[in-house]
């Protein structure tokens, strides 16, 4: 088992007390630049931190090869609604809505 | 130049002269996190796809209307869209949604990847097959932030004010998520890597 969270060291090389959360941040990127600078001096220094990144990077790759959408009749039933809805423009100004199948 | 390469902006003008094809890509491009945002609060998956799809009909009528107002950014405006049908359901039905997932509730649809190999498609497809079981098997809390965060790309502090806890809560339940994804995948041994 290589994650050892709960034994994660917490480093005062930066402003802030370093934690596994900011390693989290900094994946999904919402870290400050500044922050994000910080994370990867630290890392590029921190062999253990480096690793720690290594896995949440892993796991995060392994969840994008999972997609979550919705079924593709939801999304033909959508595209076909769009090709069928028409808008026409009266004289009056007013508009007529239409359905052409 | 591509259509996948076009900003949403140019995208909803295409439409809107009469290009269907630039609301096929702005459905493909955001649909993972329209209905992943949905679906995270309302848990119920055929009740996330009608308001999926209710959604991007109102999204239609109003482009071709020529009434979508181009200061607001598509995606927020279609998430508020969202957002309003979801708490008019509600509202009709007069209960608000409950929090916890039900072990059968299975929330991922999987597509396919036609640029792989045969074998390699195989391969992913397992791969997809074991990650979703896995998910399956987070404790609810966690799966729910990580559905959150992943998918739904919502921020940490969005999770939290959504979720009703605190920030490091959030951060804490994400990042146990993905530890217990680690764990489970040496427990069983997986391997998850596509050659």
């Amino acid at each position: 088992m290589r994650f050892h969270s709960d034994s994660f060291p917490k480093t005062d090389h930066m402003a802030k007390t370093f934690t596994p959360d900011f390693l989290l941040q900094y994946t999904y990127g919402e870290l400050s630049e500044k922050e994000s600078l910080e994370v990867e001096a630290l890392c590029n220094h921190d062999l253990y931190l480096r690793d720690e990144l290594a896995l949440i990077n892993e796991s995060k790759s392994m969840l994008d090869e999972v997609e979550l959408k919705p079924s593709d009749k939801t999304l033909n039933y959508i595209l076909s609604f769009s090709k069928a809805y028409h808008v026409s423009e009266l004289e009056s100004g007013d508009q007529v809505e239409m359905i052409l199948n | 130049m591509q259509l996948k390469q076009w900003e949403d902006s140019a995208l909803v003008k295409a439409y809107q002269q009469g290009n269907e094809k630039g609301l096929e890509e702005l459905v493909t491009r955001h649909r993972q996190r329209i209905y992943a945002y949905i679906l995270t609060r309302v848990h119920d998956k055929d009740l996330a796809e009608d308001l999926f799809q209710d959604a991007f009909i109102k999204v239609i009528k109003t482009l071709k209307k020529g009434r979508y107002n181009e200061e607001g950014k598509f995606l927020p405006w279609v998430l508020r869209i969202s957002h309003n049908l979801i708490i008019d359901h509600f509202r009709r039905n007069k209960r608000m949604p409950m929090m916890e997932t039900t072990e059968d509730f299975d929330i991922f649809d999987v597509i396919s990847d036609a640029g792989l190999s045969a074998e390699n498609q195989i391969i992913k497809d397992q791969i997809v097959q074991d990650v979703r079981k896995l998910i399956q098997q987070l404790p609810a809390e966690q799966k729910e932030v990580l559905i959150m965060r992943h998918y739904a790309e919502m921020s940490f502090k969005d999770i939290a004010e959504q979720t009703g806890v605190s920030i490091n809560t959030a951060l804490g339940r994400m990042r146990y998520a993905l530890i217990n994804l680690r764990k489970l995948i040496e427990e069983h041994n997986m391997n998850m890597t596509l050659s």
